[in-house]
């Protein structure tokens, strides 16, 4: 049985959870982003005040980057042996209980790296174009990249083998949901981010590279935003996630 | 059971087990064709079907290869909605075909009684295996259409990958039930396929090819044989003769 403190340590930093075993992709950051977004955001923000956790937001500026480590690697571990830090955010933050991940210590580094280099707000920053502003040429193209009449750059099959857009008729595979929601559900940042990863295998070998480029992305993204035209605006919360593998 | 012991294990297993068994078929002599024909001609009765059988599972084993040998081909077939259909309705022609032609075989076996005697436990767990897969086949092509196309992304890299003996569960692990259904109906006939009189029949084509092309060395070998055991009987005779000659007299 755990020591009764193991239950009163406090959750100040990231929630993060990842899936055991899963392997790291070449895009760290993307991944760190997809974990941040997934799991994170229901405790902590970054740059919109305290929620339950502190605000991370400079988080990278407030603590060195060995403590940060340590602390998302086992934050019961740090309050136990009476770290200073540890103990005034424990006590500052209602004494609210972090429990301690295994998490491999590479996708801990990711994650802390993600937030040094602005998180979120840096995302935004350098975002995408918004499906919205894509043009018809563009609309067209992403058409044909999920219909498979214009082939992916990384060679990859097309949407239309597994998922169909019923709203537009298409007669597209049943492996996969229907996406004709999937914009109204996900928005750019979330589609975007599930589209730089293949379907099949969903987690990737550290030298799989990215499935679309970001044309291919904008032109996919518009697409099903104009396909999802008329759905209600319907954005998954944030412990659902991004959209489950085919089959499941 | 896990995915690890299903996809990978099982399958790698049957390889092996496989190709094993082939391997000690090829080498370890068999008995002369006199001895074997009666129960090979049962084995022949057993499986052989009629021509529905024979289209069905010749036209869906080549769609089968289409998919491990030129995914790239197939996929920009497919990229046209209307090859797609095509192919898929073809395909899905020749395992209706199959299925018919399964029944048809099956119901013979069954009616059959110096068939149903002579058929061993694995010949009837081969064809409940064949029939598991067709079925499953046929099932996946209605339930998760343009199984052509998605399984370019899934089946074909997992089975390239177990022939390369790096197995990728990953690619097999969120599959729907059916799918799975498909592919551990392929890892079980690999597995019962030597216990079954079947290999008997698969491989006579083969040996009756490897027969042929040996008969010109054979044929070759025989002049040798022949030539070099008249070339010693002549030799012996001069050495022996005066000899042979008194013995006769």
């Amino acid at each position: 049985m755990k020591p009764r403190v193991m239950s009163h340590v406090s959750w100040l930093v990231p929630c993060l959870v990842l899936t055991a075993g899963s392997a790291r992709t070449a895009s760290a950051q993307t991944d760190a982003a997809l974990l941040f977004n997934a799991r994170c955001t229901s405790c902590h923000t970054f740059g919109q005040g305290d929620k339950v956790g502190p605000d991370l937001k400079g988080v990278a500026k407030r603590h060195s980057r060995a403590w940060l480590l340590s602390w998302i690697r086992s934050s019961e571990r740090m309050v136990r042996a009476a770290d200073p830090t540890a103990a005034a955010l424990f006590q500052k933050y209602r004494r609210q209980r972090m429990p301690d991940f295994e998490l491999p210590p590479e996708n801990i580094a990711d994650l802390v790296d993600y937030l040094a280099a602005g998180g979120p707000e840096a995302d935004a920053a350098r975002v995408m174009r918004a499906a919205s502003t894509a043009t018809a040429e563009e609309l067209e193209h992403g058409r044909q990249l999920f219909d498979g009449r214009v082939a992916l750059a990384s060679g990859a099959v097309a949407c239309v083998s597994c998922h169909t857009v019923a709203s537009r008729g298409t007669l597209g595979g049943s492996l996969g949901p229907d996406l004709s929601g999937a914009f109204a559900r996900y928005r750019d940042r979330g589609l975007h981010q599930f589209l730089q990863r293949t379907c099949f295998p969903r987690t990737q070998a550290v030298d799989t590279p990215s499935v679309l480029t970001e044309s291919e992305s904008l032109a996919l993204r518009a697409f099903l935003h104009a396909s999802g035209a008329g759905q209600p605006a319907q954005v998954a919360s944030q412990d659902e996630g991004l959209p489950s593998r085919p089959g499941r | 059971m896990s995915t690890r012991a299903l996809f990978l294990v099982a399958p790698a297993a049957a390889l092996v087990w496989l190709a094993l068994a082939l391997l000690l078929r090829l080498l370890v002599p068999r008995a002369p064709a006199p001895a074997v024909a009666p129960e090979l001609g049962s084995t022949v009765r057993t499986f052989r079907g009629r021509w529905i059988w024979h289209v069905g599972v010749a036209g869906t084993l080549a769609g089968h290869a289409l998919l491990l040998v030129a995914p790239a081909a197939l996929q920009a077939w497919n990229a046209r909605l209307p090859r797609l259909i095509a192919f898929e309705a073809t395909a899905f022609g020749f395992g209706l075909l199959a299925a018919v032609g399964l029944g048809v075989l099956v119901r013979t076996n069954v009616r059959d009684e110096p068939l149903r005697s002579a058929r061993s436990l694995a010949d009837t767990v081969l064809l409940g295996l064949l029939a598991v897969s067709i079925a499953s086949g046929l099932g996946l092509a209605v339930l998760h259409r343009w199984a052509s196309s998605w399984s370019l992304a899934t089946l074909t890299p997992y089975a390239r990958s177990l022939a390369a003996l790096h197995p990728d569960l990953r690619l097999v692990e969120g599959m729907p039930y059916l799918v799975k259904l498909h592919v551990l109906a392929a890892v079980g006939f690999a597995f019962v396929l030597p216990f079954s009189r079947l290999l008997d029949l698969a491989l006579l084509p083969l040996e009756r090819t490897a027969a042929d092309a040996a008969r010109p060395l054979r044929a070759l070998f025989a002049r040798l044989r022949a030539a070099a055991e008249e070339r010693a009987r002549r030799a012996a005779r001069a050495f022996w003769w005066e000899e042979d000659e008194d013995h006769v007299a």
